[in-house]
């Protein structure tokens, strides 16, 4: 994604699938940067790892652990980064046998250990696996549903173990995009933001964050589908990169991937991990990837008109193409001023973080950041994971 | 036609005829003004080289934009009037420059001078002051004298703007503001008649109100469409407007609910007071084609901060406006009611703001 994108507004929303071939492995770089901020790590400087060993647990609810990427040393420590140099060979740990538990409580115990968010995991009545990409650009989800499908499968399995649901929905964006045993299909529009958790619920369920129902994106799907099969943690992550999707080890510098990639990077460009509506910006290449992260871009220095600090003109364009129907204009100026309670009663818990009122902003507010310090001030925490 | 009673005052050869290049020339004054006092404003910055080999852009998303920014916006609706303003220059000659020039000059510089006050950063150069200035200016009748021109300008803005909070915080369409409290204080110099007796057109609105409907059916289609009446200056203009504003209408700066709405108010309300009595109502065309109607659809009622956003507030303030509108016509006191019908709209505006139809909450 390069200078091109700025063109035609239909094109920057399109989610239909435009990969093709394999999955590419990312070459294994010689450190990992893994990003240990509000972690407790579990091993010290110095320590020697085998792939797959746990190197720091999260302490909020329902947090997979983190695991060392690859067999190394780590060589350097602090708050808020353990750097692991590889060793020349990799060695792994045993593999566990994730499908010989059939309580529900250790199954789910399990899991995290073995390093996926369980959060949303609960009993409910409908299973709703979403198969659309969630945003313009990554096309993980619609390529590991036509090249992965036994992993998914497994780890179908393992999930409706825990959800029992009555009803499984897998949710695509177009007929023929694959689909998963004992689902039923349900088509959505191939346009953001109609990937995104919320908007799929509400074409299932009717309403945008249903109580009875679990929403699980395909990629965390398949992240539990190779935990069944290979015993091993979850130690990498499915990319979109330029347009062909890659198997990154987590904790790869950014920079690696780049001068693989031959992609340039200029002073004040933008390095974005994850996609242009709900992906978080880089200040440094030494940055690692994270688990989660589906795509990698970069967004030349003055490829768009710069955020300002101006006040809302009132055009009603926010108001117009939100997809939940709030007040944005609203929510925003009580959020710049301080009235956060104000901004809670404009709709502010509804707003799932799509991004569109900025996008639409002629002023160029900084419409999310305002939307999410409304949300820290209210509820302690944003849907975007690691803001910033 | 009619007699000339009075002769009027020869116009007086004043020294702002250098003015001509109103339009122009405010941009560049808008442009220079707002570098030069940034310029005396911002603290002398100095970026110091970092460590780092690399500085890269931080930011919250989303990180694409549509790319309609404000200036971009108001650029295009001015671009939009353009043709009514050489259209007014034809048919009005060098009156119709001076009154435009003067307007758009002074709306910048009060802009900018209020913003200075305020201790803002002068964002002259975002155009709205531009073109509430031109609107302004194409309401008024051409002949009429700087003072007015030039205090009716800087009303709007003040009053009209600035002491709300700028732009986005007005509750009624600014350039109205100016017109209102000029039409009322100084209406013998508003009023179309008295200004522009040496004019070969006619006013249709007011042949309507004191000569009746037979006075009325003297104005065909033609005319009344290419611009041969009397009114605001460019409010006259129909052929030149209604091109410009299907422009920002097809260019997405404004919805087309409103616009069609008030169109079609305009013309069912007229259609009912004719059908009442087609011996005293004129045709609804008739009312369409005359006075700010056209001008008030596309430019004044959408105006962003003061109508409201949903799609039916849309059309129910466009309706009310429109509704409006006839009703000064026929019982009002004034032969043109449309800015004080939109004014009355935008008071309503809050209110219709509150319909927020509930999202398909089924499938």
């Amino acid at each position: 994604m390069s200078r091109q994108v700025i063109i035609m507004t239909k094109e920057m929303f399109s989610l239909a699938p435009a990969v093709h071939g394999e999955i590419k492995d990312m070459p294994r770089p010689r450190e990992f940067h893994l990003d240990i901020r509000n972690c407790i790590a579990q091993v010290r400087k110095g320590a020697t790892l085998r792939q797959g060993d746990v190197v720091a647990e999260l302490p909020l609810v329902g947090s997979g652990r983190l695991h060392a990427p690859a067999a190394g040393k780590v060589s350097l420590m602090d708050q808020a980064c353990m750097t692991i140099k590889a060793l020349p060979e990799d060695s792994l740990v045993d593999a566990e046998d994730v499908m010989a538990l059939h309580e529900i409580r250790p199954l789910v115990r399990k899991l995290r250990d073995m390093g996926i968010t369980t959060s949303s995991l609960k009993n409910a009545g409908t299973l709703i696996v979403n198969g659309v990409n969630s945003e313009p650009g990554l096309q993980v989800a619609t390529h590991i549903l036509r090249e992965c499908r036994q992993t998914l499968e497994r780890g179908l399995e393992l999930v409706l173990r825990i959800v029992s649901p009555s009803d499984t929905v897998l949710v695509l964006s177009g007929p023929d995009q694959g689909e998963l045993t004992g689902c039923r299909t349900v088509v959505v529009p191939p346009v953001y933001p109609h990937g995104l958790p919320a908007m799929v619920a509400r074409h299932v369920t009717g309403e945008d964050m249903p109580g009875n129902a679990v929403v699980l994106d395909v990629t965390a799907l398949y992240e539990i589908g190779r935990v069944v099969e290979t015993g091993m943690p979850v130690t990498e992550t499915l990319m979109t990169i330029k347009g062909e999707n890659y198997r990154v080890r987590i904790g790869t510098p950014v920079h690696c991937i780049l001068e693989h990639l031959n992609i340039p990077v200029h002073a004040r460009d933008r390095v974005i991990l994850g996609g242009p509506f709900c992906g978080r910006t880089l200040y440094s290449l030494d940055q690692g990837v994270d688990k989660g992260d589906h795509g990698l871009f970069v967004i030349p220095a003055s490829s768009f008109s710069p955020v300002q600090d101006s006040p809302c003109i009132s055009c009603g364009e926010c108001i117009r193409h939100c997809p939940a129907g709030l007040r944005p204009d609203l929510i925003t100026r009580y959020a710049e001023f301080g009235f956060f309670n104000k901004s809670k009663a404009a709709g502010l818990v509804r707003c799932f973080e799509c991004g569109l009122c900025g996008f639409y902003c002629p002023a160029r507010r900084p419409m999310l950041q305002y939307i999410r310090l409304a949300r820290k001030e209210c509820f302690f925490k944003t849907i975007g994971k690691k803001v910033i | 036609m009619h007699e000339v009673g009075t002769s009027r005052p020869e116009p007086d050869r004043d020294p702002l005829r250098p003015m001509l290049l109103g339009i122009p020339g405010a941009f560049c004054i808008s442009i220079i003004t707002t570098y030069v006092l940034r310029g005396m404003s911002m603290p002398n910055m100095l970026i110091k080289p970092f460590s780092t080999p690399l500085l890269l852009t931080v930011s919250a998303p989303p990180y694409w934009h549509c790319g309609r920014t404000v200036p971009r916006m108001m650029g295009e609706t001015i671009l939009a009037l353009i043709p009514a303003v050489i259209m007014a220059l034809v048919h009005f000659g060098f009156d119709a420059a001076r009154v435009v020039s003067l307007s758009c000059v002074t709306a910048v510089l009060t802009e900018a001078l209020c913003l200075r006050i305020m201790g803002r950063d002068i964002c002259i150069d975002d155009y709205s002051a531009l073109l509430t200035g031109l609107l302004f200016a194409l309401l008024l009748p051409a002949s009429a004298p700087w003072w007015l021109v030039v205090l009716g300008s800087t009303l709007s803005i003040v009053i009209g703007k600035a002491v709300f909070g700028g732009l986005g915080a007005n509750p009624v369409c600014i350039p109205l503001v100016g017109w209102a409290i000029c039409r009322v204080s100084w209406g013998h110099v508003m009023d179309i008649d008295f200004s522009m007796l040496s004019s070969e057109f006619l006013y249709p609105l007011s042949q309507l109100k004191y000569y009746g409907l037979e006075a009325a059916r003297h104005f065909s289609w033609v005319d009344l469409l290419m611009g041969r009446q009397l009114g605001g200056l460019g409010a006259v203009q129909i052929i030149p407007l209604l091109a410009g504003g299907i422009f920002i209408v097809v260019r997405g700066h404004i919805r087309p609910h409103i616009p069609a709405a008030f169109l079609a108010g305009v013309l069912a309300t007229a259609w009912f007071f004719q059908l009442s009595d087609p011996g005293m109502y004129a045709p609804p065309l008739f009312h369409v084609l005359t006075g700010s109607v056209v001008l008030g659809a596309f430019f004044l009622a959408p105006d962003h901060a003061s109508s409201p956003s949903g799609n039916l507030s849309m059309v129910l303030f466009g309706l009310i406006c429109g509704a409006m509108v006839m009703f000064i016509r026929v019982y009002g006191i004034y032969p043109d009611g449309v800015p004080f019908a939109i004014l009355f709209g935008n008071m309503t505006a809050p209110l219709l703001d509150l319909i927020h139809p509930k999202r398909r909450e089924r499938r």
